[in-house]
């Protein structure tokens, strides 16, 4: 079965680049869109641009003096006086051209993603230059400066009064996300990461789960370091579908960073390209079950940008149009860009499994996740279902 | 951090005159654990929930009516309270809990109950001093218990143009070694945690094998 979706992407999204070494890199996108392209995966008629966020839509979450700050700041020559206060111009967050405006352009695909979906024009749509789930309200955090998916679920309560499920499979926890919604009953946010105890940005554990009337609406499963695919997909599986079900929302949302597989440079877990087969596969056929197939994908953190982002996102926009695509990485791919890759590319979307890392450690980590992902549907399902106490 | 600062303020007291039967009721309502005993606004003795159900009989019969209602505090009470001053360290709190084995400490100053320390009120601070306030890394390092070791690591950290949020020390796995356990406002540590390795510090990181090690 193939399905109606939209690829929201414009050429000045390629433009959300802090500094040439720094590890959140815009190639990714351009070797993600060239490998679909390779696969013959993209078509014109999936291709719709972006509008930019107007300040109205940024003003439903952003606080006026950091959007002051962050327009300043855009301005050629402009000092970075103040700035660190709104953790701009860090080591994380530097100072680039145009910040404003790009990051802007970014908010406003999610946002175009989200209005072709409920206008009816797709079933599903996507923007991968989204995801940018550790902005604050009044702070830049984690290579993210605007919350695309926080003023996008805004949009979506005002302009169409939807309840919303947000599902985070980003490596690090969707801080910025959560705290937006954690007090609200009409968002459900659901986070899947490497526990906190070393990684950024240390929250997301299983005892976060909302707070006044969001108590109960709010999920974290932490993983342990070191996370192979097969405890990944079992939690994942087990968590999402029964508290989907059982919130029954109107659209779904899919942060799809792909920054957990074993090869990511700023990451412990160890995800092979199968987790990123399988978590979309089971987002997809949720959205179908629950929504009317209602369902907006946006990228996400990603910092092998050689040999896994553009296999995992082929996979996920593989997923979304419903077309199974072979494993076999086009030769055409492969050839042009194997002179700049540091790396050998790899000839499959699935990881040889000779490549994958031994864990020794591996029944300690399963038997920690499975207790995680009891706790969470323990504490949250009877307040989804309504059987308290 | 003082014990004023975590202290409960709102302090339920009573009169060493008040019956069995009447506090038990008190504890009950106010959901509350302790009650420190006034008598003319001097401390004279505490009763804990469960001093109170000792004292209580089994069965709630007629006949044991008179126990409820004519057992008084002042004959149940302890009378020798351990009592800590607002200024007071919450360490020194938490050893005088530890080391004296009680649930709870009337906080006293110039004779006065000015407020009332539990044991869950210490653990609640600690839960919020070693908590995540700010999002970060949190790196672990093994120093020689030797001086200038921290400042080698806050030096690195500095040069790099990242913000510390947090730190603690702790007496280390081995003998003559510290731990030090640094939130950083970063999200990739890698540059720092290089070039702590490369001045001569072992970094505790998540491990694939053996036992994950802890500070
Ligand atoms: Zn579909
Ligand atoms: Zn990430």
């Amino acid at each position: 079965m193939t399905c109606k979706a939209a690829f929201v992407f414009t050429p000045d999204m390629l433009k959300y680049h802090f500094s040439e070494d720094h590890p959140f890199n815009p190639v990714r996108l351009r070797l993600t869109l060239d490998l679909l392209e390779a696969y013959g995966l993209l078509e014109q008629n999936d291709m719709v641009l972006p509008r930019a966020a107007n300040m109205e839509e940024l003003l439903t979450f952003h606080e006026e003096r950091y959007l002051q700050m962050l327009k300043k700041l855009s301005e050629p020559g402009a000092s970075d006086e103040g700035a660190h206060l709104y953790g701009l111009g860090t080591e994380d967050n530097p100072v680039f051209p145009e910040m404003f405006k790009v990051g802007s352009l970014v908010v406003g695909a999610t946002v175009t993603a989200a209005e072709l979906v409920m206008e009816g024009k797709v079933e599903h749509a996507i923007n991968l230059s989204g995801g940018l789930h550790h902005a604050h309200s009044a702070m830049a955090s984690g290579f993210c400066i605007l919350n695309d998916a926080v003023i996008a679920i805004k949009l979506l309560q005002k302009k169409y009064n939807c309840r919303v499920v947000y599902i985070d499979t980003d490596a690090h926890h969707g801080d910025g996300v959560q705290w937006a919604f954690y007090e609200d009953p009409n968002v459900l946010t659901i986070s899947f990461h490497e526990t906190g105890r070393f990684l950024f940005p240390g929250t997301g554990k299983v005892a976060e789960v909302g707070k006044g009337l969001g108590y109960g609406y709010a999920v974290n499963v932490p993983l342990e370091a070191f996370t192979e695919d097969e405890s990944w997909i079992k939690n994942f599986r087990e968590v999402v579908y029964p508290i989907v079900k059982a919130f029954e929302p109107d659209i779904i949302i899919s942060q799809n960073g792909c920054d957990g597989h074993f090869y990511d440079p700023l990451t412990h877990l160890s995800a092979s390209t199968l987790t990123y087969k399988e978590i979309p596969k089971i987002v997809h056929r949720l959205a179908h079950e629950v929504c009317d197939g209602k369902w907006v994908a946006i990228g996400g953190g990603g910092y092998d940008i050689w040999k896994v982002v553009p296999r995992a996102w082929t996979l996920l926009w593989g997923e979304m149009k419903g077309i199974k695509v072979p494993a076999k990485i086009p030769e055409a791919w492969i050839k042009k860009w194997s002179a700049q890759s540091p790396f050998v590319l790899p000839p499959s979307l699935n990881d040889d499994p000779s490549e994958l890392p031994d864990i020794p450690r591996r029944p300690e980590i399963e038997e920690k996740n499975y207790l995680a992902s009891q706790r969470v549907l323990n504490s949250v399902l009877p307040i989804l279902t309504g059987n308290i106490g | 951090m003082l014990v004023r600062r975590i202290m409960n303020k709102e302090v339920v007291t009573v009169s060493p005159e008040m019956s069995l039967w009447e506090a038990l009721n008190l504890v009950k309502s106010k959901g509350i654990r302790h009650l420190p005993v006034v008598e003319e606004g001097r401390l004279v003795g505490i009763v804990s929930d469960r001093d109170l159900r000792t004292a209580s009989p089994p069965f709630l019969q007629v006949e044991n009516w008179d126990i409820m209602t004519g057992t008084l505090l002042k004959q149940i009470m302890h009378r020798d309270v351990i009592t800590v001053h607002p200024l007071e360290s919450i360490d020194e709190a938490a050893r005088l809990l530890y080391e004296h084995r009680i649930g709870c400490l009337p906080v006293l100053q110039q004779g006065t109950v000015v407020g009332i320390l539990t044991q869950s009120d210490i653990l609640f601070a600690l839960v919020e001093l070693m908590g995540v306030t700010s999002p970060g890394t949190q790196i672990q390092i093994e120093v020689p218990d030797r001086p200038g070791t921290l400042a080698d690591i806050t030096d690195i950290i500095k040069a790099n143009g990242v913000n510390i949020v947090s730190l603690l020390t702790t007496p280390g796995e081995r003998p003559a070694y510290r731990g030090v356990v640094i939130r950083i406002k970063t999200i990739d540590p890698r540059k720092i945690i290089q070039q702590i390795k490369t001045a001569g510090y072992r970094v505790l990181w998540p491990e694939n094998g053996g036992s994950q090690h802890d500070l």
